[in-house]
Order: structure tokens, then sequence, then C-alpha cells
């Protein structure tokens, strides 16, 4: 060890005082302080894994990367077809669908339960291009795009026949081959036999219907018109600069990327839930503190004796305190490494086995810029915690330490 | 050399003012052994406390080896401690989180010296005090009288010009004190270096150089029992620098 006789003596004293410390207190210790950093960031990770899901079920099923909606005043985008074409052509986009999106009444022809729904329209083949209904049948399987009789449900929407399983209104216990009535804002009534029954997790995704674009056409009559025009592009990131991109080739309707249309409902939910996190992170850096001032006061105050000791032969006050914190800091780095060790088989854990949300199964996503600021705010506040006794303790007079 | 010219100690105890010392003057040489006794509550430790820079003065003046140490600020008296004085407490006085030569070696890492070099004279004091095997122990394995020749190592270690001796034999048995009282001896003689010790016992006179007296705070008379140990021969018969 380089030995200036400054804090390389604190060091020198530091690690002597932990080797031959109390081990019982020094676990405990480090104990507290890796659980301290695990109520950190574990609200943390599992809102992060909300976010995730939820982010990416926007994307997957709600609204592609980037959604045209009609523009200001208007219910429809008139011309729709032409708008696809165009959009088609826009570099970085992968898949475009219309979804024309029309107010009925769904009845479970079985059972007479009925339910006022949006059904919504679209090409099955454009659709596969975009979002991934296909991909999570349940029962049955996806539409065609010449089905002209069928219908695609989602699962909270099929609900249950004992009505105590459903989480939201259902038709109560709808299977594959079922008969479903139809009751469209024109006034025609019309059977569709189920042919497949999608599961997102998502609440407001499977409670959902989907018929065939040329099948609501039949009906409503409004070939070349759409709700909204759902756009998907190379990757998750690449949906603002494709969102411009969009818009720069003149595109009159609004354009919004997925993250524009999700901010509502969910943004409120996690500007709550960062809220709550936040009080905990500061109701964790308190407990932290109050640990690290409570381990070390005691610990000094068992070693008044010894400091007036070591006063007494020569050893600066600075160096002293300074052995304390580093005490301090040996601890801590202990303990967060413990804790980051903790959160880390805590992570693996929920990933193996996820936690089951209303919106799907969620794996924590572990934030490590959020991490490396609590380390940090941990330490800050550890090692004022420690100082404050130790410079309280250190500043006595020698005499009156040595008694004791 | 240590002048002590006037010097007074006030305790507060709460409303109560309790003077421990009340205008000691006197002055100790280089090289001397010097017992400090009177009865109990007489001020030998507060006096010791003083000259010693554990404590501070109410009034009066300390010079040692030139320097007025009543003038300087914590941290010079810390560093003057360091340089200059060497401590032996009666309870040893030793830090339990190390073992034997580590608590010999602090008071010379502190000064920044090598570490190697430290403890290579940290391992020679210790066997001049005859510890040379217990270097690795813990104080707590060691008998009293063991921990008293560490704590003697301790306060030579740094080859202090003075070394203050606060009853250093109160807890040990008249073997035990002897050992000490010889290695006090030993190194007054051959390192001339000025030992300061408070004393009750009055055997222990044979030892010292000259006997300072005290009385409720007064300095109650003095008697030279020796020539001081820089006009002695050493062990081997040579005479003293």
């Amino acid at each position: 060890m380089q030995n200036n006789g400054g804090y390389g003596v604190s060091l020198y004293l530091a690690v002597r005082a932990i080797r031959r410390g109390n081990r019982n207190t020094l676990a405990l210790t480090i104990l507290v302080i890796a659980l301290v950093v695990v109520m950190m960031n574990f609200l943390t990770m599992i809102i992060g894994g909300v976010v995730t899901i939820y982010n990416q079920q926007m994307i997957d099923y709600q609204y592609g990367h980037v959604t045209i909606e009609p523009k200001d005043k208007e219910t429809f985008i008139t011309d729709a077809e032409s708008l696809v074409r165009e959009l088609q052509r826009v570099p970085g986009v992968t898949g475009v669908t219309t979804h024309l999106s029309t107010g009925t009444t769904i009845t479970n022809i079985k059972n007479g339960q009925f339910l006022t729904r949006g059904l919504v329209a679209f090409d099955p083949v454009d659709e596969i291009a975009v979002t991934k209904y296909h991909l999570v049948i349940k029962e049955g399987t996806f539409l065609s795009k010449g089905d002209t009789d069928e219908i695609l449900i989602g699962s909270l929407l099929a609900g249950h026949e004992d009505e105590a399983q459903d989480k939201v209104p259902s038709l109560g216990g709808v299977k594959v081959g079922d008969r479903l009535e139809v009751a469209y804002s024109n006034g025609v009534v019309k059977s569709y036999r189920v042919k497949g029954i999608f599961q997102t997790e998502g609440v407001t995704i499977d409670s959902s219907a989907f018929i065939t674009r040329n099948e609501m056409d039949s009906v409503m009559h409004m070939e070349g018109m759409a709700t909204e025009i759902l756009v998907r592009g190379t990757s998750t990131d690449a949906a603002v600069p494709l969102k411009y991109t969009i818009m720069s080739y003149g595109v009159e309707e609004k354009v919004k990327t997925w993250n524009d249309r999700g901010k509502g409902f969910m943004g409120d939910a996690i500007a709550s839930f960062s809220l709550i996190n936040a009080i905990m992170t500061v109701v964790s850096l308190i407990v932290a503190s109050v640990v690290v001032f409570i381990v070390t006061f005691i610990n000094i105050i068992n070693r008044r004796k010894q400091i007036g000791i070591l006063k007494a032969i020569g050893i600066r006050r600075q160096v002293i305190v300074g052995s304390y914190l580093i005490q301090v800091l040996i601890l801590c780095s202990c303990g967060i490494l413990l804790g980051i060790l903790m959160l880390n088989v805590i992570s693996l854990t929920l990933t193996m086995y996820p936690l089951k949300f209303p919106m799907g199964y969620i794996s924590p996503a572990p934030d490590y810029a959020g991490i490396a600021i609590s380390v940090l705010a941990l330490f800050f506040v550890a090692l004022i915690s420690g100082y404050i006794p130790a410079w309280q303790v250190a500043k006595e007079e020698i005499l009156d330490a040595m008694r004791g | 050399m240590i002048e002590v010219t006037d010097l007074k100690k006030v305790y507060q105890l709460g409303l109560v003012e309790v003077a421990a010392l009340r205008g000691v003057s006197l002055t100790i040489r280089k090289g001397e052994f010097v017992g400090i006794m009177g009865p109990s509550g007489s001020g030998k430790s507060t006096l010791l406390h003083q000259m010693g820079l554990l404590d501070k003065p109410s009034g009066g003046s300390i010079r040692i080896n030139g320097t007025d140490v009543a003038q300087l600020d914590d941290e010079a008296r810390t560093r003057f401690r360091l340089m200059n004085l060497g401590y032996v407490f009666q309870d040893y006085a030793l830090v339990s989180e190390l073992n034997v030569v580590e608590n010999v070696a602090i008071p010379a890492i502190m000064q920044g010296r090598p570490m190697p070099e430290c403890y290579a004279a940290a391992t020679r004091m210790l066997e001049t005090v005859g510890l040379k095997h217990r270097l690795d122990h813990l104080v707590f394995e060691l008998s009293g009288g063991e921990q008293q020749r560490v704590s003697i190592a301790r306060a030579l270690v740094n080859t202090p010009s003075i070394v203050f001796a606060d009853e250093p034999c109160a807890n040990l048995d008249t073997a035990n004190s002897r050992i000490v009282l010889e290695h006090f001896r030993a190194v007054n003689r051959d390192l001339q270096q000025t030992i300061v010790m408070v004393s009750h016992e009055q055997w222990h006179l044979e030892y010292f150089d000259r006997v300072i007296y005290l009385r409720d705070g007064l300095l109650d008379g003095e008697q030279m029992e020796r020539e001081p140990a820089r006009q002695m021969p050493d062990r081997a018969g040579r005479p003293a620098e």
C-alpha cells in the first residue's frame, strides 16, 4: 500500500476495522444496503416492463409505427386507396393497412348476450404486413381476403360461459364456429361465423372484433374510405423519422407516431407510477441514510476510546474521519454490488416466470441509467450519513474520547 | 527541554470550577527520567496531559524544545505529538483492531515513512521489549504486562524526544512493573530520551533521576535521585555523549 501519512493511513485503518470488526453487523449492513438498492430499482424495472409491453402492444396491434388519421373536422380519410399507394412508395415503409371502423351491436346468438362495439374492417393480406393478430390466434384461424361470412374476435370479447371468470363484459363464452349477429348503424343486421379468437393479453385489444374489408364495403358501401391507416416501418426507433418522411410527401391527413397516439391514458398512468416510484426512491434513500448513520454512529460510539487513542498518538482528525468514510464506501460498494446481483436474479426469475398484468405478462426491464443514478445517490447519502457522526466524535477532546 | 511556567488548569464541572493545577512552574532537562508523584487528586495526570499536549491549559505556558506549544492550533499540536512525543498510558490504550506489530507501526506509518520501514522499525522495537514472537497477535491475546510493553514499543517507534507515561505500572504486578521500568531506564540511558512518568509507588524512585512532588495542584518540592542519564555510562560502560 502506498503510504503518504494521510488517506493511505485512513485506508489502512478502515481495511483492518472491517476485517476485524463484527462480522454479523457487517453482513447485516451490507444486506440492508443491498435491499435498499433493490427497493430503489425494482418498481422502476416493473414500470419499465409495463411500458415496454404496452408500447409493443400499441405498435403490434393498435397503431403500427405510424398512423394516418382523417383531417381535422373529418371522420374519414376519403381517398384512402390512393393514399395507401402513395404511402407504399415512401422509403422505410414495410407495410400499410387501412382500417374502417363502425359502431355495431354484436349479439351472441347462442345465449342472447350482446355488447356495443366498434367493428373494424381490414384487408387480411395488408394487415399481416402491419399488425400481428395472425400470430396470436388462440382458436381457429385468421381471416382470409375472400371471407364475407366470418368474424375474428378477441378472447375477452368472447368471454366465458361462467361470467365470474370474465374481467370485462363479454358475449358469455363464444367458441370458434359459433354465430354472432352484428347490427350495423345503417340498420343492416348480419350473422357471422366466428372464424378465429385471438389473445394478446391487452384488455382493449382483446375486446375488439374484425371482419374483412370486402364484407364491410358490402354492408356499409364506404368503398375507398378509412377511419385510419396504419403504417409499419423498419423499426420502432425509426417511427419519428418515418412520420416526418411521410409528411414530407405532402400527406394532408394527420400523421402520428404510435407514441403520439399512446400518450393519453397510459401516459397518465405511467406518470402516476413514476411519481410513486420517485416517492419510493426518496423513502429508500432516507432509509439507507438512516441505516448508514446508525451503523456508523454505533460503530463510532463503540470506538470513541480508540479514536481518542489514535488522536493522542498523532493521527490527524481528517485521517480518522477518512477511515470511517472509507469503511462506509466499502460497505456501500459491497451492498450495492449485492443489490445489483439481487436485482439481476429477480429480473432473471421474472423473465422466466413473468408477472401477469392486465395488459399481459410483464418481464422487468432494467433501467441501467436509473440504477447508476440510484447508486450515485446512495453513495452520496451514505457518505454524508457516515461523515456526520465520524466528524462529531473525531472533534471531541482527546481525553474525553479516551474515557470512552 | 520542557519549560512549564505558571501552568493552570481549571475544570468546569457543572456550575463548579475545580482547579486541578494552580500555577505550576518547572523545568525538565533533555535526557532526564523524571517522576511526578503526589497523592490522589494532586494534579499529577493533569500536569502530564498538559505537557503531553493531550489537553489545553487554562493559563500559563509550556515550551517544549523551544516551541510554545500552548499557542499551536489543533493540527499543529497533532503534528507536534506525532513527531516529538510518545505516550504510555495506564490502561495501555492499544487499538484493538490492529495486531501487535500494526499497533506499534501506526505512528511511523502516520509520519509517511515507507511501509516496509515502518514494519521493520516496529519489529525492532518489539524485539527490544521481548515481544518479537507476538507480532501477529491481536492485543486481547496478550497479558497486561505484554500489552504495556507493546504500548512502550509504540511510544518509542518514532524515537520521540520525550516520552510521557501516565502510571504505566498501575495495572501490573511487581515483576511486570520492573520489566516496564527497566525498559524506560534502558531507553533513557541508551537513547537519551526524556521520560516523564507519573507514579504513586515509592519503590519506583530507584528508577527516576528526579522526582517532582505535587499537592493540591501546586508544586510540593522536588528531589534529585541521581544525575540524569546523559551523564551516566551505558550498559557497556561507555560514557554518555
